[in-house]
Formats: C-alpha cells, sequence, structure tokens
C-alpha cells in the first residue's frame, strides 16, 4: 500500500502541473492534450465501443498469431530437439530466416494476403515463431534421457511420446519463450496496425493523429499502457506456476 | 524357456581405436518362473546385459530370445526397473498418475483403469500416496512406484536393475520381502541384478556371476534354499553362508586376477 502511494507521486504531480498549465494557458502545444480531455475522450471511446472493438481486433489477430507460432514452434521445435541431425541442417537456415525483421515482410505479406487478419497474423506468427523454435529445441534436448526410455519400455507411440512424456517434461522451460513471444505478438500486431493495416488499435491511433484528435490519441495510448500492464501480469502469473503443468516439489 | 542368450556379446565402437569389448560368449538361459540374480564387480557389464534383455540395447555378437521370440525392440512384456527411480517417474503425474501410464500404453480404456491402479497401489502399500508427487515420496515410496508401474504393464518378466541399491538397508528388506511376494503370487520371471551378493542369494532361485574382461558368466550356483524365505532364518542358514563364501571368494579372486591386466578403466558402463 505504501509502496503504491509512493509510486503514485510522480504520475500524480505529473498529470497535475499538465492539468494547470493547460488551463492557465501556461502550455499551449497542439500535440499535447489536457488530461481531463483526454479521460473524457477515453470514457467516449469505451462508451462507444469503438475502443473496445479495435481491441478486440487487435488482440485476435495477435493471439491468432501466437497461437499458429506455439504450434508450429513447438511442434518443430520437438523434432529438432529430438534429432539432432534434423537440427543441425536446419539451424543455419534458421539462424538466416530468424535474422529478417518480422515487419520488413510487411509488402510481401501484403500482396500474399491483402489488408486483413491474414496479413497482421502472418507477420505475428513470424515474429513469435523463433523464440519459441529455439525455446523448445533446447527444452527438448534436455529431457532426462531415462524418461525417453520409459517411453520405450512401455512402446508409446509417436504422438503418445510427444503428448505424454516430451511436452510435460520440457513445458516449464517451453513457457518461458510462449511468455516472450506474448510480449512481442502484441507489439508487433499494433506496429502493423500503425503501419499497414486499417484495422485495430494501431489503426485507431494513427486514425486519432491524422485527424488532429489528440485526446482520442493519448486515450488510446493510455489504454495500450493498461493493456500492456495487464498482459504482463497475466504472463508473470502464469509464469509464475498457473501454466506449468508441474513444478518440481519441495 | 522364458529367456535364451547364446553367445552373447557386446563391444562399443567396434572397429574403432576405442572399441571395447564388455561381454563376450554369454550363455544364458531362464526358465519361466524362475528368479535369476546376476552379481559381478562394478563395470563388469550386468547392466548392459539387461538392458539387452529388455531391448534397449543390442548385442554386437550372439542372439536373445524371449518365449522363441528374437528380442529386437523393447517390448511391455518385459518390464525394466531402473536403479534411479527418480528420474524413471513422470515428477508431473502422481503417483497414480504414473502408475496408470502404464495401462494407457496397454490401451486400456479409462474406466477400467481406477480399479486396477488401486488394487496394485494396494499391493505396494501405495494407497495413501495414490495423489501425491513423486517429489513428496521417500526414496523407497518411489521405487515402490515404480514397481507398481512395470506391473502395470502386465510383464512375463520383471528386469531390476539393482533396484534397491540406493535404499538404506531397512527398506531394502522390506522392498525384497515384497518382490518374492510379487513373483510368488504372479509366478512372474524375474532376472535381478545387484552387486550385493547377499541380496542375490537370499532372492534367488539362482545365482550367476560375471566376470572378466571382458565379462563371461564365470559361475552360476542354485542356491535350493527353501521358499518362502525369512529375513532371520534363511540368512542364518548353512546354506546361505556357504553360498556366501563361495560367491566372495570368487569375485575376490576375480578381481585380484583382474588387476594386471587392467586394459582400460572400468566404471561408466554399469
Amino acid at each position: 500500500m505504501q509502496r503504491l502511494l509512493f509510486g503514485a507521486i510522480v504520475p500524480v504531480t505529473l498529470v497535475a502541473t499538465w492539468e494547470w498549465s493547460a488551463r492557465t494557458g501556461a502550455l499551449t502545444l497542439e500535440s499535447l492534450s489536457r488530461p481531463s480531455d483526454i479521460l473524457r475522450a477515453g470514457y467516449l471511446g469505451l462508451h462507444d465501443g469503438s475502443l473496445l472493438l479495435a481491441t478486440g481486433q487487435t488482440f485476435e489477430t495477435a493471439l491468432l498469431g501466437l497461437a499458429i507460432a506455439a504450434l508450429a514452434g513447438i511442434l518443430c521445435g520437438a523434432v529438432l530437439g529430438l534429432w539432432p541431425i534434423l537440427d543441425r541442417v536446419t539451424s543455419p537456415t534458421v539462424e538466416a530466416l530468424r535474422a529478417i525483421p518480422a515487419v520488413a515482410l510487411m509488402p510481401l505479406a501484403l500482396m500474399m494476403f491483402g489488408f486483413g487478419v491474414g496479413l497482421e497474423a502472418s507477420i505475428v506468427t513470424y515474429a513469435c515463431v523463433w523464440p519459441i523454435l529455439i525455446v523448445t529445441i533446447s527444452a527438448v534436448r534436455s529431457i532426462e534421457p531415462r524418461l525417453l526410455e520409459v517411453a520405450d519400455a512401455l512402446q508409446l507411440s509417436f504422438p503418445e511420446r510427444l503428448v505424454k512424456i516430451i511436452l510435460p517434461a520440457a513445458m516449464a522451460r517451453i513457457n518461458v519463450g510462449l511468455r516472450v513471444a506474448a510480449g512481442i505478438s502484441l507489439v508487433v500486431a499494433v506496429t502493423v496496425e500503425i503501419v499497414l493495416n486499417p484495422r485495430g488499435l494501431g489503426y485507431a491511433l494513427i486514425l486519432a493523429q491524422q485527424s488532429l484528435k489528440t485526446d482520442v490519441m493519448y486515450a488510446q495510448l493510455l489504454w495500450l499502457c493498461i493493456l500492456g500492464a495487464a498482459l504482463n501480469a497475466v504472463l508473470r502469473r502464469f509464469g509464475g506456476g498457473q501454466l506449468v503443468l508441474w513444478r518440481p516439489a519441495r | 524357456m522364458a529367456v535364451s542368450m547364446r553367445g552373447v556379446g557386446l563391444t562399443f565402437a567396434a572397429g574403432s581405436a576405442r572399441s571395447r569389448q564388455i561381454l563376450a560368449n554369454i550363455d544364458l538361459e531362464v526358465r519361466a518362473g524362475e528368479f535369476v540374480c546376476i552379481v559381478g564387480p562394478s563395470g563388469s557389464g550386468k547392466t548392459t546385459l539387461l538392458r539387452m534383455l529388455a531391448g534397449l540395447a543390442r548385442p554386437t555378437a550372439g542372439d536373445i530370445t524371449f518365449y522363441g521370440e528374437p528380442v529386437v525392440a523393447p517390448s511391455r512384456e518385459r518390464a525394466i526397473i531402473f536403479q534411479d527411480y527418480s528420474k524413471a517417474l513422470l515428477p508431473w503425474r502422481t503417483v497414480e498418475a504414473n502408475v496408470a501410464l502404464s495401462l494407457e500404453a496397454r490401451k486400456i480404456v479409462r474406466t477400467q483403469r481406477g480399479a486396477i491402479v488401486a488394487d496394485l497401489l494396494t499391493k505396494m502399500g501405495l494407497e495413501h500416496a495414490a495423489q501425491q508427487y513423486p517429489g513428496q515420496l521417500s526414496g523407497g515410496m518411489q521405487q515402490r512406484v515404480q514397481i507398481a508401474r512395470c506391473l502395470a504393464q502386465d510383464p512375463k518378466i520383471l528386469l531390476m536393475d539393482e533396484p534397491f541399491g540406493a535404499l538404506d538397508a531397512m527398506t531394502r528388506q522390506t522392498l525384497q520381502d515384497e518382490i518374492l511376494q510379487i513373483a510368488a503370487d504372479k509366478r512372474t520371471t524375474v532376472v535381478f541384478i545387484t552387486h550385493d551378493l547377499e541380496e542375490a542369494i537370499y532372492l534367488g532361485d539362482r545365482v550367476v556371476v560375471l566376470g572378466g574382461t571382458p565379462a563371461t558368466i564365470i559361475e552360476a550356483i542354485d542356491v535350493a534354499l527353501p521358499r518362502p524365505r525369512d529375513q532371520l532364518t534363511t540368512r542364518e542358514d548353512q546354506r546361505f553362508l556357504a553360498h556366501r563364501h563361495r560367491l566372495f571368494g570368487l569375485l575376490v579372486h576375480d578381481r585380484i586376477k583382474r588387476k594386471p591386466n587392467v586394459r582400460s578403466t572400468p566404471g561408466g558402463l554399469d
């Protein structure tokens, strides 16, 4: 509680000064709206649903991209982790592909998918798949070999072995990759919307800026800040054990 | 014959400069229902032998059959119980779910699993630990879970690799009696690796001694002690003591004999 109070000193003072200087005319900048106007714009945006609609669009694409990346990254990572020869063959290619900044693929993705979910989700997938793939490879490679022998002795089929032994054993470490990727997915989705894709929060942001609705733009920034913090909190929660299927007992 | 090994040998890295022969000319037959203990000094290839029986390792010479069928890969009919129980259990599954893994492998429908698992847990004295995770249990309890999981495979043979080697003396004796009981109840064939000579005599119908470099079977003794066996009276039996003397002499003698012509450092393969 005390920490919260102390932490509030700086933002509260800043916002109060900002509001006061805007009202007294000490500060007249076109790029700065009054905090009270920003709050009203935010309230209106939430009230008429436009902000939530844009949020939904951004999140659905970010999550879709993340889900595809997770599926592909974990599956390929498991295979490459289990057969080091395949990893040796593919790793130069992986390193080369990984070096391409995902956002640089926007023109190409636009040609392939046109505007819409496909364009954005594909870029998000590309950005997210590498950390998941690399973490999965190392996680699978460090599985206790005895567990794989247990799977051999029980004659488990490959899918059974993957679902019952390999993935649970590697999950704690794969989660780290998933958390990193989840953070990336939101950043990339908003970026694609700002630059190219006419939907979601990023597009709303650029639209507000171009129509000089500075208060709306600030309200959206504030909203993104809240969403980012919430996402972080959720991920940290999961990383702390909820999403992890098991924790070593003391 | 449950198990038949003929002229079995194993050479690591055959053909290369680091080539090293571990086992040579192993001829071993195990009757159905027999309890065979294999002893030998550390590094004599006992574990390698057992892994070949399980199908986890392939011999480089000779052949192994199980009820007449050549052993080429692991099979649920041959359950292997590892010494390092903590590594062989699934730490994210409860005791119950660890045992159920074998039933899942056998494609036994979910509705029937509960009763089988409960039965095995009761048999192994684990009924109160059903919902616990392996990491919460003592070593002896963890090894019981592994044995229960192997029994859930419904195997024709139990291959046990120094299963009680890491346990304290009291727990070890309890588990020895439990495994004798299980073997007697189900008439399961058992091949049991140990470096504890008394354990081998106490449990086995036959004790097979590995020795030499590369290791071969240097002796096999019929224990011929009455069953059921008893931790006190069996161990005081004159025949028990005689076997113990004989095995002790063999292994110590073997060790002395081995010393002058040791070519590579033992260890790591046992």
